[in-house]
């Protein structure tokens, strides 16, 4: 009843969840009404109804400010629609049946233009930054392409920081991205299929590869799980990340961001894809395994031999960085023997008078060490760093000082945080940042041999892992020789005549003259 | 089950069931049965082994099936499930011991005074978390497993040459009594047989060259690690006090000390040997599993993970009171079980096939095998 007696009271506007659904109907002014009814309570729409022409033809002008060229719009849209119109009329005489072509082949100069039929379309279209012409009688609409905004320029990186090689970054905008890309290869088979994500944002997504190199079963496998999210919102890669991944649960991440157009490019010709999110300016690289995380951009653009001894240093710091701290206590609390007895004893000496067990001392510095990069992190980039510095100096002398913590164990926390920041990539770091409490509450109860517990326990998930298939401790497990000593060691171009190789690859030939076809 | 195991992972794990329990029960044995020549026997095992190893390559050129859906093609469904029972009780038996042995080498060495149950549950735990993950996980994680104890091995064995070396010690040669040489050169080889896990690996190999590949690699990686062991001990201690060790290679390690700073390495020794005793146990265990799987026809033996961790933590603890009764275990009755159930019942099985006239492989449509990943 309630329904009914809403129905036949005059006024009750109409559902805009409803409408948007609907036809262009081609009559101006119950279009004009029902948009304004769909994009009620929106400030920033323009809709400017004007005409041209003559006799006058009565036309509707949308678009969202600040998306939009307006000098575009002006000179490229209005300016001939107002003036040439008239000319055409009077050389070809009447154009009511094909008003919409001649304005669109004739009139206006811009090269972007397409038609759409329904409202939905013209709501997606102006939130895009597109421009929408409506004509009176017409159930069609144009679209024309004049996007713009203001966005951030193409910087530095602010996570990848390189000493030589590119120093570019991707930036929010989509296109800036792609065309960063495209830039650097200039293939016709580097190929970008555009998705529209998200019910209620509405995202441009891209998805990045190249015919002929990229697996295809990898890339169909790519499509059918992006098809398959359904969520109202896409902000940024890692939104997908959560779909897409092989498997959910896990502190182990199977793909991989990066903010650098050059490393892109240079995953998407080793065969992987990339995917692109407008409004994030990171890309996500898939598939990728565990040993790549150690792999830097810059380790390409270094003569070989430096760029191999600082990978196997930055493997070495891995090792350290997880394990150091937990070595430590198993050590000083269940294996003392190892050490040399003067070394015991310094380190027995600073401990003395310290109130707290030895894990108890290393779980307290390892957080404090952890709250410290992070507000160092995310206070503004002015105070962050003194933050910092300030922090460990004065906390960890005080701390010192008040007899709370023991000098070797400060040592032992810095050395450890400094050998962390040799991680390439911030996912990385976050997989030692945590597991290195799982090995310092192991180290605690049973020294080395929980050590051992949780490394295996460590080694058995990441072994159950797989990106898109690849497993994920691969080229280690399952071995592949030439494959590791790639990873381990950055092996000179003139010897990298093939790319990793990818179950379903197709031209694995990197190199060799006259194999290559990509 | 697609998918294949590559000839390196074949190896690895042939590498991890025999060479970890075998630096623990090997040497001692060895020594107290041929004294100086203990390295003789374990050499001579080369070439059992290699026949043990060909055997079980010929059961599965022959069989349609692999372990334990063959013990039912080669010896009919009745006989061949009662053995499939009989396997998962051995296996969780073998499991159990190479726990409590590991357990007793841990307690004496590293941390004396945990309760045995501490140590028992963390393996069980490790090795559970394996087979949950199911057997393509673990065998990539015995690649990780093998290459690390046998690079840390080698590292160990290698530096003990830093010791003062006595050949005197493997003097006399001539003293060698032949009953001893063939008994310790027995119970060597029944180690060898821990690779009986060939049986289930062998038809998921990825190629039939790659498997015999990997099976001789598999049995020399043995025969020179510990034989390299075993003639270390003796030339550094001699075989009498060597034998008096409760575990011979480990007194290598106690002793090595580089520049004064490197010295008793011995907790890293031992926590590099619990990975080989995690890949032992769970290859054991998973054995288990999946002969229990094919004789009650079930879908995954992934669930029977939990129920037998209690059994194999009961039998683990109840077995032997002390360190002692672990030693005569693995002196008499372990060689002989190992003989009985990874030895005999396969040269039963071979001898069966041997005595099938060729076209008379039965069609074994019949024998449904179950998943085993």
């Amino acid at each position: 009843m309630r329904y009914l007696s809403n129905r036949d009271k005059p006024g009750v506007s109409p559902d805009p969840h409803e409408l948007i659904k609907q036809e262009i109907t081609g009559n101006i002014n119950t279009d004009q009404a029902n948009l304004e009814v769909i994009l009620q309570n929106c400030s920033d729409l323009v809709m400017k109804r004007f005409q041209f022409s003559n006799p006058p033809i009565n036309a509707l002008l949308l678009y969202f400010d600040g998306l939009v060229d307006r000098q575009e719009v002006e000179l490229n849209l209005l300016k001939p629609l107002m003036l040439e119109m008239d000319m055409l009329r009077s050389q070809a005489g009447d154009l009511n049946d094909d008003v919409l072509d001649r304005v669109r082949y004739q009139i206006v100069t811009l090269a972007e233009l397409k038609t759409i039929t329904d409202y939905n379309g013209i709501c997606h279209h102006i939130s895009s930054g597109d421009v929408v012409f409506l004509i009176d009688g017409i159930k069609e609409a144009l679209v024309a392409g004049v996007r713009t905004w203001q966005g951030r320029g193409v910087e530095r990186p602010e996570n990848e920081v390189v000493v030589y090689g590119p120093k570019e970054s991707l930036t929010e905008t989509l296109r800036f991205n792609t065309a960063m890309i495209r830039r650097r290869i200039k293939s016709a088979n580097l190929k970008m299929e555009s998705y529209v994500m998200g019910r209620v944002t509405k995202t441009d997504v891209v998805l990045c590869y190249i015919s002929g190199i990229a697996p295809p079963n990898l890339i169909s496998e790519i499509r059918s799980r992006l098809a398959s999210i359904d969520t109202d919102a896409v902000l940024d890669p890692q939104y997908l990340q959560e779909f897409i991944a092989d498997t959910k649960n896990t502190i182990f991440h199977q793909v991989e961001h990066t903010e650098k157009p050059d490393r892109v490019c240079g995953h998407l010709l080793e065969g992987r894809a990339a995917i692109l999110v407008d409004g994030s300016p990171t890309a996500m690289i898939l598939p990728v395994t565990f040993p790549q995380f150690w792999i830097a951009a810059e380790d390409y653009y270094t003569p070989f031999i430096p760029a191999s001894l600082y990978r196997i240093g930055r493997f070495t710091a891995f090792l350290l960085a997880l394990l150091l701290p937990s070595l430590y206590v198993a050590i000083t609390s269940y294996h003392q023997e190892m050490i040399p007895t003067a070394l015991y004893l310094t380190i027995a000496a600073a401990r003395q008078g310290v109130p707290f067990p030895i894990f108890v001392e290393a779980f307290l510095m390892e957080a404090t060490f952890e709250l410290l990069r992070e507000a160092g992190l995310r206070l503004p980039r002015a105070v962050g760093p003194a933050v910092s510095i300030v922090g460990a100096l004065i906390i960890g002398d005080a701390a010192v000082r008040a007899g709370l913590v023991s000098t070797p164990m400060v040592v032992i926390v810095a050395f450890t945080g400094i050998a962390s920041f040799l991680a390439p990539n911030y996912n990385a770091a976050l997989i030692i940042r945590i597991g290195r409490f799982g090995f310092l509450a192991a180290a605690a109860a049973l020294g080395f041999l929980g050590i051992m517990v949780v490394l295996i326990l460590m080694l058995v998930r990441m072994a159950s892992l797989s990106s898109f298939g690849i497993p994920y401790l691969s080229p280690l497990a399952p071995l592949n020789l030439a494959q590791l000593t790639d990873i381990l060691l950055r092996r000179p171009w003139y010897l990298a005549n093939k790319r990793p190789y990818m179950e379903g690859m197709e031209n694995q030939i990197r190199q060799k003259s006259g194999e290559g076809t990509a | 089950m697609g998918q294949r195991f590559t000839a390196f992972q074949i190896w690895a794990t042939l590498v991890v069931m025999t060479v970890p329990i075998a630096f623990l029960e090997v040497p001692k044995r060895q020594l107290k049965t041929l004294g100086n020549n203990a390295w003789i026997a374990v050499a001579l095992s080369l070439l059992f082994g290699f026949l043990i190893y060909s055997m079980y390559l010929f059961i599965i050129r022959r069989s349609q099936t692999p372990f334990p859906a063959m013990l039912e093609e080669h010896f009919g469904p009745m006989v061949g499930r009662c053995l499939q029972v009989f396997y998962f009780l051995s296996e969780l038996l073998i499991a159990a011991f190479g726990i409590r042995l590991f357990v007793e080498f841990a307690e004496t060495n590293v941390l004396p005074g945990t309760p045995i149950s501490v140590h028992i549950t963390i393996l069980l735990l490790v090795c559970f978390s394996a087979l949950k993950a199911g057997l393509t996980t673990f065998i990539k994680t015995f690649e990780i497993v093998a290459v690390l104890g046998a690079l840390v091995t080698v590292l160990i064995l290698t530096m003990a040459f830093s010791q003062p070396l006595d050949l005197e010690n493997l003097l006399p040669i001539s003293n060698l009594n032949l009953k001893n040489l063939a008994i310790a050169t027995a119970s060597t080889s029944i180690i060898i047989s821990r690779g009986f896990i060939i049986l289930v690996l062998g038809r998921l190999a990825e190629d039939w060259a790659g498997l015999r590949r990997a099976v001789a690699a598999a049995l020399f990686t043995y025969v020179l690690l510990i034989t390299w062991a075993v003639l270390l001990v003796t030339v550094i201690f001699g075989s009498t006090f060597a034998e008096m060790r409760s575990f011979p290679p480990f007194a290598i390690v106690q002793v090595i000390n580089i520049g004064g700073f490197i010295q008793n390495i011995d907790s890293i020794f031992i926590g590099v040997w619990i990975m080989g005793m995690f890949a032992t146990t769970t290859g054991s265990w998973f054995i288990g599993l999946i002969s229990l799987q094919q004789a009650l026809r079930l879908e995954n033996y992934r669930f029977l993970a939990a129920p037998t961790a209690l059994i194999i933590g009961g039998v683990s603890i109840a077995m032997a009171e002390n360190i002692l009764e672990v030693h005569i275990l693995s002196e008499i009755l372990i060689p002989l079980f190992y003989a009985v159930v990874l030895f005999l019942i396969p040269f039963v099985m071979f001898i069966r096939i041997l005595l099938k006239p060729g076209d008379s492989i039965q069609p074994t449509q019949s024998i449904p095998v179950q998943n085993m990943d």
